[in-house]
Protein backbone atom coordinates (compact mmCIF):
# COMPACT_ATOMS: atom_id res chain seq x y z
CA UNK A 1 0.00 0.00 0.00
CA UNK A 2 1.13 3.30 -1.12
CA UNK A 3 1.40 6.41 1.85
CA UNK A 4 2.72 9.63 2.47
CA UNK A 5 4.61 10.48 5.25
CA UNK A 6 4.33 13.99 6.67
CA UNK A 7 6.94 15.99 8.23
CA UNK A 8 5.79 18.94 9.51
CA UNK A 9 8.43 21.58 11.10
CA UNK A 10 6.76 20.50 14.37
CA UNK A 11 8.10 17.16 15.43
CA UNK A 12 7.01 13.31 14.30
CA UNK A 13 6.21 12.22 10.96
CA UNK A 14 2.61 11.47 10.19
CA UNK A 15 1.90 8.86 7.96
CA UNK A 16 -1.42 8.49 5.65
CA UNK A 17 -2.30 5.23 3.94
CA UNK A 18 -3.58 6.04 0.71
CA UNK A 19 -6.69 3.75 0.55
CA UNK A 20 -8.79 5.56 -1.76
CA UNK A 21 -8.97 6.36 -5.67
CA UNK A 22 -8.86 10.24 -4.82
CA UNK A 23 -7.88 12.19 -1.77
CA UNK A 24 -7.52 15.81 -1.18
CA UNK A 25 -5.17 18.12 0.73
CA UNK A 26 -5.30 20.83 2.10
CA UNK A 27 -6.07 23.40 5.05
CA UNK A 28 -9.67 22.80 5.01
CA UNK A 29 -10.94 20.13 7.67
CA UNK A 30 -12.79 18.40 4.94
CA UNK A 31 -10.12 17.62 3.30
CA UNK A 32 -8.96 13.70 3.33
CA UNK A 33 -5.54 15.00 4.21
CA UNK A 34 -5.86 18.35 6.60
CA UNK A 35 -2.60 20.15 6.86
CA UNK A 36 -3.70 22.88 8.78
CA UNK A 37 -1.58 26.20 8.12
CA UNK A 38 -2.39 29.15 6.53
CA UNK A 39 0.86 28.78 4.07
CA UNK A 40 -1.89 25.96 2.40
CA UNK A 41 -4.51 26.84 0.58
CA UNK A 42 -8.04 25.75 1.43
CA UNK A 43 -7.83 22.61 -0.97
CA UNK A 44 -4.39 23.21 -2.75
CA UNK A 45 -3.91 19.61 -4.10
CA UNK A 46 -5.71 16.39 -5.06
CA UNK A 47 -3.99 12.36 -5.32
CA UNK A 48 -5.47 10.49 -7.52
CA UNK A 49 -5.10 6.48 -8.31
CA UNK A 50 -3.54 6.11 -11.62
CA UNK A 51 -3.23 2.69 -12.88
CA UNK A 52 -0.31 1.31 -10.55
CA UNK A 53 0.05 4.31 -8.60
CA UNK A 54 -0.36 7.97 -7.38
CA UNK A 55 -0.19 11.52 -9.85
CA UNK A 56 -0.30 14.51 -8.17
CA UNK A 57 -2.74 17.24 -9.31
CA UNK A 58 -2.60 21.20 -7.82
CA UNK A 59 -5.69 23.09 -7.35
CA UNK A 60 -4.40 26.28 -8.49
CA UNK A 61 -3.30 26.49 -4.66
CA UNK A 62 -2.03 30.04 -3.87
CA UNK A 63 1.68 28.93 -3.01
CA UNK A 64 1.73 26.02 -5.49
CA UNK A 65 2.64 22.57 -5.25
CA UNK A 66 6.27 21.28 -5.77
CA UNK A 67 7.81 17.80 -6.23
CA UNK A 68 11.17 17.54 -5.61
CA UNK A 69 11.75 21.14 -5.67
CA UNK A 70 9.64 21.77 -8.82
CA UNK A 71 6.74 23.47 -9.29
CA UNK A 72 3.99 20.93 -10.97
CA UNK A 73 0.50 20.67 -12.01
CA UNK A 74 -0.04 17.15 -12.66
CA UNK A 75 2.92 15.00 -11.90
CA UNK A 76 3.02 11.26 -11.97
CA UNK A 77 4.58 10.48 -8.18
CA UNK A 78 7.47 7.47 -7.71
CA UNK A 79 8.83 5.98 -4.78
CA UNK A 80 10.52 8.72 -2.49
CA UNK A 81 9.26 12.51 -4.30
CA UNK A 82 9.17 14.17 -1.97
CA UNK A 83 6.05 16.70 -2.17
CA UNK A 84 6.25 20.69 -0.75
CA UNK A 85 2.83 22.24 -0.07
CA UNK A 86 2.97 25.59 1.97
CA UNK A 87 5.36 24.57 5.10
CA UNK A 88 5.02 21.10 4.86
CA UNK A 89 7.33 18.53 3.43
CA UNK A 90 5.73 15.33 2.53
CA UNK A 91 6.96 11.75 1.10
CA UNK A 92 5.43 9.51 -1.14
CA UNK A 93 6.44 5.53 -0.37
CA UNK A 94 5.58 3.26 -3.22
CA UNK A 95 4.35 -0.19 -1.83
CA UNK A 96 7.49 -1.11 -3.84
CA UNK A 97 10.55 0.25 -4.38
CA UNK A 98 11.70 0.63 -7.71
CA UNK A 99 14.77 -1.06 -9.36
CA UNK A 100 18.09 0.95 -8.64
CA UNK A 101 20.72 0.57 -11.09
CA UNK A 102 20.03 1.23 -14.05
CA UNK A 103 16.67 3.55 -14.80
CA UNK A 104 16.53 2.47 -18.57
CA UNK A 105 16.37 -1.03 -17.69
CA UNK A 106 12.75 -2.63 -18.81
CA UNK A 107 10.49 -3.98 -15.63
CA UNK A 108 7.43 -5.71 -16.07
CA UNK A 109 4.45 -4.82 -13.46
CA UNK A 110 3.36 -8.01 -11.89
CA UNK A 111 0.09 -8.23 -11.26
CA UNK A 112 -0.99 -6.68 -7.65
CA UNK A 113 -1.40 -10.38 -6.16
CA UNK A 114 1.72 -11.24 -7.30
CA UNK A 115 3.69 -8.19 -6.15
CA UNK A 116 3.80 -9.07 -2.52
CA UNK A 117 6.99 -10.92 -1.58
CA UNK A 118 6.79 -14.43 -1.94
CA UNK A 119 5.08 -16.81 0.93
CA UNK A 120 8.25 -17.93 2.88
CA UNK A 121 9.07 -20.74 -0.12
CA UNK A 122 5.41 -21.92 0.03
CA UNK A 123 5.72 -22.82 3.81
CA UNK A 124 8.58 -26.10 2.84
CA UNK A 125 7.41 -29.19 4.27
CA UNK A 126 10.43 -29.81 6.67
CA UNK A 127 9.60 -26.59 8.56
CA UNK A 128 5.66 -27.79 8.90
CA UNK A 129 6.82 -31.29 9.91
CA UNK A 130 7.30 -30.80 13.65
CA UNK A 131 4.39 -28.97 14.15
CA UNK A 132 2.31 -31.32 12.06
CA UNK A 133 1.68 -34.46 14.92
CA UNK A 134 -1.73 -35.42 13.45
CA UNK A 135 0.23 -37.35 10.55
CA UNK A 136 -1.26 -35.26 7.90
CA UNK A 137 1.02 -34.65 4.69
CA UNK A 138 2.23 -31.04 3.62
CA UNK A 139 0.63 -31.39 0.59
CA UNK A 140 -2.94 -31.74 1.83
CA UNK A 141 -1.77 -29.37 4.38
CA UNK A 142 -1.48 -26.23 1.85
CA UNK A 143 -2.62 -23.21 3.15
CA UNK A 144 -6.25 -22.44 1.41
CA UNK A 145 -5.45 -18.76 1.09
CA UNK A 146 -4.46 -18.05 -2.30
CA UNK A 147 -1.07 -16.75 -2.01
CA UNK A 148 1.05 -16.19 -4.96
CA UNK A 149 2.88 -19.03 -4.44
CA UNK A 150 -0.28 -20.84 -4.21
CA UNK A 151 -1.45 -19.78 -7.83
CA UNK A 152 1.96 -20.32 -9.29
CA UNK A 153 1.49 -23.72 -8.21
CA UNK A 154 -1.61 -24.69 -9.77
CA UNK A 155 -1.00 -22.94 -12.92
CA UNK A 156 1.99 -25.67 -13.30
CA UNK A 157 0.19 -29.33 -13.49
CA UNK A 158 -0.07 -28.09 -17.30
CA UNK A 159 3.32 -28.53 -17.73
CA UNK A 160 3.69 -31.36 -16.31
CA UNK A 161 2.87 -34.43 -18.61
CA UNK A 162 2.81 -38.23 -18.44
CA UNK A 163 5.65 -39.17 -20.54
CA UNK A 164 7.58 -41.87 -21.69
CA UNK A 165 10.44 -40.23 -23.54
CA UNK A 166 13.77 -40.47 -21.69
CA UNK A 167 17.29 -39.07 -22.21
CA UNK A 168 20.07 -40.88 -21.20
CA UNK A 169 23.60 -39.48 -20.79
CA UNK A 170 26.53 -41.04 -22.39
CA UNK A 171 29.54 -39.29 -22.08
CA UNK A 172 30.39 -36.25 -19.22
CA UNK A 173 29.42 -36.14 -15.63
CA UNK A 174 26.38 -37.72 -15.58
CA UNK A 175 27.11 -40.74 -17.94
CA UNK A 176 25.01 -43.95 -17.44
CA UNK A 177 21.90 -41.23 -16.07
CA UNK A 178 18.42 -41.36 -17.20
CA UNK A 179 16.23 -38.61 -16.71
CA UNK A 180 12.83 -38.69 -17.69
CA UNK A 181 11.02 -35.91 -20.14
CA UNK A 182 8.89 -35.11 -17.63
CA UNK A 183 7.45 -31.31 -18.71
CA UNK A 184 6.63 -30.09 -21.92
CA UNK A 185 10.00 -27.70 -22.08
CA UNK A 186 13.10 -29.77 -20.48
CA UNK A 187 16.24 -28.04 -20.87
CA UNK A 188 19.42 -30.17 -20.97
CA UNK A 189 23.15 -28.52 -20.91
CA UNK A 190 24.96 -25.71 -19.04
CA UNK A 191 23.29 -22.39 -18.33
CA UNK A 192 25.66 -20.03 -19.58
CA UNK A 193 26.86 -22.53 -21.83
CA UNK A 194 25.55 -24.97 -24.01
CA UNK A 195 21.83 -25.03 -23.51
CA UNK A 196 19.36 -26.63 -25.32
CA UNK A 197 15.54 -27.54 -25.10
CA UNK A 198 13.44 -30.37 -25.82
CA UNK A 199 10.09 -29.42 -26.16
CA UNK A 200 7.51 -32.18 -26.69
CA UNK A 201 4.16 -31.07 -29.17
CA UNK A 202 1.16 -32.65 -29.96
CA UNK A 203 3.25 -34.08 -32.67
CA UNK A 204 6.00 -35.30 -31.24
CA UNK A 205 9.63 -33.73 -29.54
CA UNK A 206 11.92 -31.24 -30.81
CA UNK A 207 15.15 -30.22 -30.07
CA UNK A 208 15.90 -26.34 -29.70
CA UNK A 209 18.95 -24.17 -29.17
CA UNK A 210 18.86 -21.79 -26.70
CA UNK A 211 22.34 -20.70 -25.90
CA UNK A 212 26.17 -21.41 -26.31
CA UNK A 213 28.97 -21.70 -28.55
CA UNK A 214 28.44 -25.42 -30.10
CA UNK A 215 25.60 -26.22 -32.28
CA UNK A 216 23.99 -29.28 -31.52
CA UNK A 217 24.02 -31.88 -33.53
CA UNK A 218 21.60 -34.76 -34.07
CA UNK A 219 23.20 -37.91 -35.03
CA UNK A 220 26.00 -36.04 -36.46
CA UNK A 221 23.82 -33.28 -38.18
CA UNK A 222 24.05 -29.63 -37.39
CA UNK A 223 20.71 -28.74 -36.36
CA UNK A 224 18.29 -25.33 -38.01
CA UNK A 225 17.69 -22.80 -35.90
CA UNK A 226 14.25 -23.73 -34.75
CA UNK A 227 14.15 -26.81 -34.01
CA UNK A 228 14.55 -30.39 -35.38
CA UNK A 229 12.09 -33.30 -34.60
CA UNK A 230 13.80 -36.04 -32.45
CA UNK A 231 13.32 -39.87 -32.97
CA UNK A 232 13.72 -42.88 -30.93
CA UNK A 233 17.26 -43.47 -30.74
CA UNK A 234 18.80 -40.45 -31.76
CA UNK A 235 21.96 -39.90 -30.75
CA UNK A 236 22.47 -35.71 -29.34
CA UNK A 237 25.77 -34.14 -29.13
CA UNK A 238 26.30 -30.48 -27.77
CA UNK A 239 29.88 -29.87 -27.19
CA UNK A 240 31.23 -32.12 -24.69
CA UNK A 241 27.97 -33.66 -23.67
CA UNK A 242 26.42 -36.76 -25.83
CA UNK A 243 22.98 -38.18 -25.33
CA UNK A 244 20.54 -40.44 -26.45
CA UNK A 245 16.88 -39.82 -26.77
CA UNK A 246 14.55 -42.63 -26.10
CA UNK A 247 11.21 -42.63 -26.73
CA UNK B 1 15.81 -6.76 -41.14
CA UNK B 2 18.28 -4.81 -39.18
CA UNK B 3 19.18 -5.44 -35.91
CA UNK B 4 22.17 -3.17 -33.48
CA UNK B 5 23.20 -3.29 -30.73
CA UNK B 6 23.14 1.12 -30.67
CA UNK B 7 25.43 3.15 -28.78
CA UNK B 8 24.95 2.40 -25.07
CA UNK B 9 24.05 -1.59 -24.46
CA UNK B 10 26.94 -3.42 -24.28
CA UNK B 11 24.70 -6.65 -25.61
CA UNK B 12 22.00 -6.95 -27.99
CA UNK B 13 19.05 -8.33 -25.94
CA UNK B 14 16.50 -8.05 -29.46
CA UNK B 15 16.19 -11.08 -31.59
CA UNK B 16 14.60 -10.79 -35.46
CA UNK B 17 13.84 -13.33 -37.65
CA UNK B 18 11.10 -15.03 -39.78
CA UNK B 19 10.81 -16.85 -43.16
CA UNK B 20 9.88 -14.83 -46.03
CA UNK B 21 9.22 -16.83 -48.04
CA UNK B 22 5.56 -18.45 -45.74
CA UNK B 23 5.38 -14.56 -44.99
CA UNK B 24 6.46 -14.55 -40.94
CA UNK B 25 8.32 -11.34 -39.93
CA UNK B 26 8.92 -11.20 -36.21
CA UNK B 27 10.82 -9.55 -33.38
CA UNK B 28 11.40 -9.66 -29.90
CA UNK B 29 13.19 -7.66 -27.04
CA UNK B 30 14.31 -9.73 -24.25
CA UNK B 31 14.60 -8.24 -20.71
CA UNK B 32 16.92 -10.03 -17.64
CA UNK B 33 20.27 -10.47 -15.99
CA UNK B 34 23.07 -11.92 -17.03
CA UNK B 35 22.29 -13.13 -20.84
CA UNK B 36 18.86 -13.64 -19.98
CA UNK B 37 17.33 -11.24 -22.38
CA UNK B 38 19.16 -12.27 -24.89
CA UNK B 39 17.96 -15.97 -24.47
CA UNK B 40 14.30 -14.98 -23.58
CA UNK B 41 14.31 -13.08 -27.10
CA UNK B 42 16.07 -15.88 -28.75
CA UNK B 43 13.96 -18.46 -27.68
CA UNK B 44 10.63 -16.29 -28.45
CA UNK B 45 11.77 -15.74 -32.09
CA UNK B 46 13.19 -19.76 -32.96
CA UNK B 47 10.48 -21.12 -31.38
CA UNK B 48 7.80 -19.45 -33.41
CA UNK B 49 9.39 -19.67 -36.42
CA UNK B 50 10.02 -23.06 -35.92
CA UNK B 51 6.00 -24.09 -35.03
CA UNK B 52 4.45 -21.33 -37.23
CA UNK B 53 6.54 -22.46 -40.12
CA UNK B 54 6.10 -26.05 -39.59
CA UNK B 55 2.37 -25.84 -39.86
CA UNK B 56 2.39 -23.48 -42.96
CA UNK B 57 4.79 -26.12 -44.54
CA UNK B 58 2.07 -29.16 -43.41
CA UNK B 59 -0.55 -26.99 -45.62
CA UNK B 60 -2.17 -26.42 -42.11
CA UNK B 61 -4.43 -23.42 -41.53
CA UNK B 62 -2.89 -20.96 -39.33
CA UNK B 63 -5.23 -18.34 -37.89
CA UNK B 64 -5.58 -16.05 -35.18
CA UNK B 65 -5.91 -18.82 -32.86
CA UNK B 66 -2.71 -20.91 -34.20
CA UNK B 67 -1.11 -17.99 -33.56
CA UNK B 68 -2.36 -17.00 -29.99
CA UNK B 69 -1.63 -20.81 -28.93
CA UNK B 70 2.03 -20.34 -30.27
CA UNK B 71 2.86 -17.32 -28.17
CA UNK B 72 1.22 -19.41 -25.11
CA UNK B 73 3.25 -22.30 -25.79
CA UNK B 74 6.69 -19.43 -25.86
CA UNK B 75 5.34 -18.12 -22.87
CA UNK B 76 5.37 -21.50 -21.18
CA UNK B 77 8.74 -22.21 -22.95
CA UNK B 78 10.56 -19.19 -21.08
CA UNK B 79 8.60 -19.67 -17.92
CA UNK B 80 9.61 -23.35 -17.72
CA UNK B 81 13.42 -22.38 -18.59
CA UNK B 82 13.55 -19.85 -15.81
CA UNK B 83 12.15 -22.43 -13.52
CA UNK B 84 14.79 -24.89 -14.21
CA UNK B 85 18.05 -22.36 -14.97
CA UNK B 86 18.33 -19.81 -11.55
CA UNK B 87 20.37 -17.65 -13.80
CA UNK B 88 17.16 -17.35 -16.22
CA UNK B 89 14.77 -16.01 -13.90
CA UNK B 90 12.68 -13.13 -14.08
CA UNK B 91 13.76 -13.05 -17.72
CA UNK B 92 11.30 -11.94 -20.32
CA UNK B 93 10.20 -10.67 -23.51
CA UNK B 94 8.48 -8.61 -26.02
CA UNK B 95 6.93 -9.92 -28.98
CA UNK B 96 5.36 -8.52 -32.00
CA UNK B 97 4.96 -11.24 -35.40
CA UNK B 98 2.65 -10.26 -38.51
CA UNK B 99 2.14 -13.60 -40.56
CA UNK B 100 1.29 -11.84 -43.99
CA UNK B 101 -1.27 -14.53 -46.19
CA UNK B 102 -2.85 -13.78 -49.71
CA UNK B 103 -4.37 -10.61 -49.10
CA UNK B 104 -4.66 -10.54 -45.55
CA UNK B 105 -1.99 -9.71 -42.68
CA UNK B 106 -2.65 -11.54 -38.84
CA UNK B 107 -0.49 -9.58 -36.44
CA UNK B 108 0.02 -9.90 -32.94
CA UNK B 109 1.95 -8.75 -29.98
CA UNK B 110 3.07 -8.02 -26.40
CA UNK B 111 4.79 -5.12 -24.58
CA UNK B 112 6.05 -2.50 -26.41
CA UNK B 113 7.08 -3.40 -29.53
CA UNK B 114 5.24 -1.83 -32.64
CA UNK B 115 3.67 -2.58 -35.88
CA UNK B 116 3.51 0.33 -38.05
CA UNK B 117 1.79 0.21 -41.42
CA UNK B 118 2.72 3.42 -44.62
CA UNK B 119 -0.15 3.45 -46.48
CA UNK B 120 -0.29 6.20 -49.18
CA UNK B 121 1.97 8.71 -47.68
CA UNK B 122 0.48 8.21 -44.01
CA UNK B 123 2.28 6.33 -41.63
CA UNK B 124 -0.21 4.37 -38.48
CA UNK B 125 0.87 2.93 -35.72
CA UNK B 126 -1.05 -0.67 -35.56
CA UNK B 127 -0.37 -1.84 -32.31
CA UNK B 128 -1.00 -0.01 -28.80
CA UNK B 129 1.75 -0.67 -26.74
CA UNK B 130 1.53 -2.84 -23.10
CA UNK B 131 2.88 -0.49 -20.85
CA UNK B 132 2.23 1.69 -17.88
CA UNK B 133 2.25 5.04 -19.70
CA UNK B 134 -0.70 3.55 -22.28
CA UNK B 135 -2.96 1.80 -19.58
CA UNK B 136 -3.20 5.07 -17.92
CA UNK B 137 -3.61 7.04 -21.33
CA UNK B 138 -6.10 4.25 -22.11
CA UNK B 139 -7.78 4.70 -18.39
CA UNK B 140 -7.94 8.22 -18.99
CA UNK B 141 -5.41 9.44 -16.58
CA UNK B 142 -3.94 11.38 -18.94
CA UNK B 143 -5.23 12.87 -22.42
CA UNK B 144 -2.00 11.58 -24.39
CA UNK B 145 1.20 10.08 -24.13
CA UNK B 146 2.70 13.56 -24.30
CA UNK B 147 0.98 14.50 -21.11
CA UNK B 148 2.08 11.81 -18.99
CA UNK B 149 5.31 12.56 -20.04
CA UNK B 150 5.30 15.75 -19.45
CA UNK B 151 3.94 14.21 -15.58
CA UNK B 152 7.50 11.94 -15.61
CA UNK B 153 5.60 8.67 -16.22
CA UNK B 154 8.32 6.52 -16.78
CA UNK B 155 8.55 4.80 -20.51
CA UNK B 156 10.38 1.89 -18.95
CA UNK B 157 7.69 -0.32 -17.41
CA UNK B 158 5.62 -2.67 -19.37
CA UNK B 159 1.86 -3.95 -18.32
CA UNK B 160 2.69 -7.45 -20.04
CA UNK B 161 5.82 -9.38 -21.26
CA UNK B 162 6.30 -13.40 -22.41
CA UNK B 163 7.40 -14.51 -19.20
CA UNK B 164 5.82 -12.52 -16.45
CA UNK B 165 2.84 -14.64 -15.74
CA UNK B 166 1.31 -18.32 -16.54
CA UNK B 167 -1.37 -16.02 -18.35
CA UNK B 168 -0.58 -13.84 -20.91
CA UNK B 169 -2.77 -12.17 -23.12
CA UNK B 170 -2.14 -11.56 -26.84
CA UNK B 171 -3.19 -8.90 -28.86
CA UNK B 172 -4.03 -10.31 -32.68
CA UNK B 173 -5.42 -8.28 -35.07
CA UNK B 174 -6.28 -9.12 -38.72
CA UNK B 175 -6.32 -6.93 -41.63
CA UNK B 176 -6.35 -7.09 -45.03
CA UNK B 177 -3.24 -5.49 -46.78
CA UNK B 178 -3.11 -3.40 -50.01
CA UNK B 179 -0.20 -3.39 -52.54
CA UNK B 180 2.27 -0.63 -51.84
CA UNK B 181 1.82 -0.79 -48.28
CA UNK B 182 5.07 -1.03 -45.99
CA UNK B 183 4.63 -2.45 -42.63
CA UNK B 184 7.44 -1.56 -40.22
CA UNK B 185 7.99 -3.74 -36.98
CA UNK B 186 10.35 -2.49 -34.49
CA UNK B 187 11.47 -2.47 -31.33
CA UNK B 188 10.98 0.87 -28.21
CA UNK B 189 15.01 0.90 -29.38
CA UNK B 190 13.95 2.82 -32.27
CA UNK B 191 10.54 4.40 -31.51
CA UNK B 192 12.06 5.97 -28.43
CA UNK B 193 15.12 7.98 -30.32
CA UNK B 194 13.03 8.69 -33.50
CA UNK B 195 9.42 10.35 -33.76
CA UNK B 196 6.51 9.01 -35.80
CA UNK B 197 7.13 11.98 -38.52
CA UNK B 198 11.28 11.13 -38.70
CA UNK B 199 10.52 7.46 -39.50
CA UNK B 200 7.62 8.95 -42.35
CA UNK B 201 9.57 11.10 -44.14
CA UNK B 202 12.72 7.91 -43.94
CA UNK B 203 9.75 5.76 -45.86
CA UNK B 204 8.37 8.61 -47.92
CA UNK B 205 12.12 8.65 -49.82
CA UNK B 206 11.39 6.39 -52.32
CA UNK B 207 14.76 6.26 -53.81
CA UNK B 208 16.12 4.01 -51.01
CA UNK B 209 15.38 0.61 -51.08
CA UNK B 210 13.38 -1.07 -48.71
CA UNK B 211 16.93 -2.64 -47.40
CA UNK B 212 18.24 1.07 -47.33
CA UNK B 213 15.26 2.37 -45.78
CA UNK B 214 15.68 -0.17 -42.80
CA UNK B 215 19.33 0.80 -42.40
CA UNK B 216 18.84 5.04 -42.12
CA UNK B 217 16.26 4.18 -39.52
CA UNK B 218 18.79 2.28 -37.21
CA UNK B 219 21.47 4.87 -38.14
CA UNK B 220 18.81 7.85 -37.40
CA UNK B 221 18.24 5.67 -34.19
CA UNK B 222 22.24 6.04 -33.24
CA UNK B 223 22.45 9.21 -33.95
CA UNK B 224 19.90 10.49 -31.66
CA UNK B 225 21.65 8.72 -28.89
CA UNK B 226 21.32 4.64 -29.60
CA UNK B 227 20.69 4.07 -26.01
CA UNK B 228 19.05 1.09 -26.21
CA UNK B 229 19.24 -2.30 -28.67
CA UNK B 230 17.49 -1.35 -32.31
CA UNK B 231 15.78 -4.20 -34.65
CA UNK B 232 13.39 -2.94 -37.37
CA UNK B 233 11.83 -4.94 -40.00
CA UNK B 234 10.57 -3.68 -43.22
CA UNK B 235 8.31 -5.97 -45.14
CA UNK B 236 6.15 -5.05 -48.31
CA UNK B 237 4.05 -7.55 -49.45
CA UNK B 238 3.40 -8.41 -52.65
CA UNK B 239 0.70 -10.44 -54.80
CA UNK B 240 2.12 -13.66 -56.07
CA UNK B 241 1.27 -14.31 -59.71
CA UNK B 242 0.42 -17.85 -60.46
CA UNK B 243 0.59 -18.41 -64.35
Amino acid sequence: MEKLVILGDDGTPQEFELLQRRMSIGRDAACDICLGDRSVSRHHASLLRVYQGFSIEDERSTNGTRVNGSIVTKRFLKHGDLIEIGKYSLRYIAQVAPQDEDPDRTVVLKPRSMAAPPAESAQSPQSETPANPSGVSASERRPAPASPAAAQTEAQPDSQLASSARVKFMAGDQSGEERVIDRAFFSVGNPGGDLVLINQRHNGYYLLKVGGENTPMINGQPIKAGGVALKDGDNITLGELSLKFLD
Amino acid sequence: MRTDRGRVREHNEDAVGGDPESGLVLLADGMGGANAGEVASGLAVDLLVSQLTSLLWDGLEVGQTQIRDAVGSVNQAILELADQVSDYQGMGTTLVLGLFLEQRLIYAHVGDSRLYRWRKGALQQLTLDHSMIQEMVNLGDFSCIEEALLAGVPTNVLSRALGSDYQVLVDVEEIRWETGDVYLLCTDGLTGMVTDDEMQSILENQELSLFEQADALVDYACRMGGVDNISVILARPQAVCED
